[in-house]
């Protein structure tokens, strides 16, 4: 496969086609969870800057981020197969899943979009919904569901990762985000910042 | 049609590209990538103005989306001129660059630094020439940068950084109570929002706020302007027009805090004729005339010294007004 077959399924994929779910690969899925984890953390590399994180970290924490993007989105995989495990009879392959919810995820290959001023917001919640109608549209066509226990599958796998980031994906997350840290160089870092977070900042580092 | 295509894909990824870039001045700046040795920029100025002078008003013009140099148009300067021609006990303040946290002009200092000369050259020989758009283009997408909500503050912390230095260059004494007037022009007037808290708090001053033709979205900092004098020509498309693309000025966000300003009584719209944005007729221009027989920018500045000469008279003569809150007839 070149870039240009993948640039074709792209470009298939985005428009709801058919094709691509049947005869999907799995170095595609693959490309596409790491691609997407790098847009997705390009778009939120504000946090990085607020938090003055340094150039060479900044690289570093790029790519570190990215990763534990994929893990995120290899998860949600997982859950999207446990929910289709308990309600659907017929036998489904887990790696059939992962490159089927990889593909769909290529709408978040624009997700560095996201980093436009005033508009991003809006783009990255666009591209959200996009990716998870094509989740759905890719379970339905690759496994041959009906689209109702498709959409019902992507539902409760979003519902069991509701679940898991709130219970056992607490400590998790807190170890991750100590992680991140660590490798940005900082005590903490600034997801947003008020202008009273501004003047504090300001302060503290005069004084 | 081919051609029409490809030029309309072209000037739109010029765009998304512009757009993409829009914030990385501001953070940059503010992650201190910008000097080698690790030192901060967004450290406070000294509080000590440079020497004592008294004044009983301080003016900052922040001027529109056209700025690419410290200089001011022709137009600006004239009414900065009459500003202070009427205004002998203020201090006018007009070389504040609103769209950059560094305070660096387009045209210098920046790896494009030789194309914005270039076209600030053929903008300055036809105002009308469309390569000129591309400074309002860059500018404007720095007002998006103070407006969004995640590099809003750090952009304004950086615009309010360059006016306090500017206040204190011209001898403002912080905690004096002196009031500070931001007049706001076009895209100048969400910046004037944006850096308001910080010149409140650092100031301990009241700080009002003129809006000429002024873009704006709801921004917080509006819930710390004293008063705001939005002066709107009945042609301007351009300033109605934004005032629908950002959300929070809309009617049914009653809690944004445009919204909430407009209850609290501190908006007044004052009208200013049939004055456009930037096209024949625009608020600056000299050579237009009203039924008054007064030029655009004569009217335009005889409307601000009434507002800053009489303050008062224009809030107990300003009738009650469903849009804005309350309505100020000047003509």
């Amino acid at each position: 496969m070149t870039l240009v077959s993948y640039l074709h399924t792209l470009s298939q994929v985005l428009r709801f086609q058919q094709e691509p779910w049947r005869v999907a690969e799995s170095w595609a899925a693959l490309l596409t969870f790491a691609l997407a984890a790098l847009s997705l953390q390009l778009g939120h590399s504000v946090v990085l800057f607020l938090s003055r994180v340094q150039a060479r970290q900044f690289v570093l924490s790029l790519l570190v981020g990215s990763l534990f993007h994929v893990l995120a989105l290899l998860l949600w995989s997982g859950l999207i197969y446990l929910s289709l495990a308990l309600s659907v009879e017929q036998p489904i392959s887990v790696l059939r899943v992962l490159v089927l919810v990889g593909l769909a995820q290529m709408p978040h290959l624009f997700s560095i979009l996201s980093f436009v001023p005033l508009l991003g917001l809006g783009i990255e919640w666009l591209l959200w919904l996009w990716s998870l109608l094509l989740t759905s549209f890719a379970l339905q066509v690759g496994l041959d569901l009906p689209p109702l226990q498709a959409v019902l599958s992507v539902g409760v796998g979003g519902v069991f990762m509701g679940v898991f980031q709130h219970t056992l994906g607490i400590p998790l997350t807190t170890l991750v985000y100590h992680l991140e840290a660590r490798i940005a160089g900082v005590a903490a870092l600034e997801t947003t910042l008020s202008t009273a977070r501004v003047l504090e900042v300001t302060n503290q580092e005069q004084a | 049609m081919t051609v029409l295509l490809e030029v309309s894909l072209l000037l739109g990824l010029g765009l998304l590209v512009t757009l993409l870039l829009a914030p990385l001045e501001t953070l940059e700046w503010w992650a201190g990538w910008y000097d080698r040795s690790g030192k901060r920029h967004g450290s406070l100025p000294h509080l000590q103005p440079h020497e004592v002078r008294k004044a009983s008003h301080y003016l900052v013009f922040l001027d529109g989306i056209a700025k690419a140099r410290r200089e001011n148009y022709d137009e600006v300067q004239a009414l900065l001129d009459r500003l202070l021609l009427g205004l002998p006990n203020a201090v006018i303040i007009g070389s504040v660059l609103p769209y950059s946290v560094t305070q660096r002009p387009l045209v210098r200092d920046r790896r494009l630094a030789h194309y914005w000369k270039w076209v600030l050259r053929r903008k300055l020989a036809r105002a009308s020439d469309p390569l000129g758009f591309t400074i309002n283009l860059y500018n404007l997408s720095q007002v998006l940068v103070s407006a969004d909500r995640r590099y809003g503050p750090v952009f304004n912390w950086g615009c309010a950084q360059a006016i306090l230095k500017a206040l204190l260059a011209h001898c403002y004494q912080p905690g004096s109570g002196v009031p500070v007037t931001l007049i706001g022009y076009s895209g100048g007037a969400q910046v004037a929002a944006g850096v308001t808290p910080y010149l409140k708090s650092i100031l301990r001053a009241p700080v009002d706020l003129i809006s000429l033709g002024g873009v704006m979205a709801a921004d917080p900092g509006l819930k710390e302007v004293r008063r705001l004098y939005h002066l709107l020509g009945s042609k301007d498309r351009v300033a109605r027009r934004a005032a629908l693309v950002f959300p929070g000025r809309w009617r049914i966000f009653g809690t944004s805090s445009w919204n909430s300003v407009r209850q609290q009584g501190k908006v007044t719209w004052m009208p200013l004729g049939p004055m456009t944005h930037n096209a024949k007729g625009h608020y600056l221009d000299a050579s237009s005339f009203l039924t008054n027989g007064k030029s655009c920018l004569e009217h335009t500045a005889d409307t601000l010294l009434f507002i800053l000469e009489q303050p008062e008279r224009v809030r107990a003569r300003r009738v009650r007004d469903r849009a804005y809150g309350y309505r100020f007839d000047v003509l």
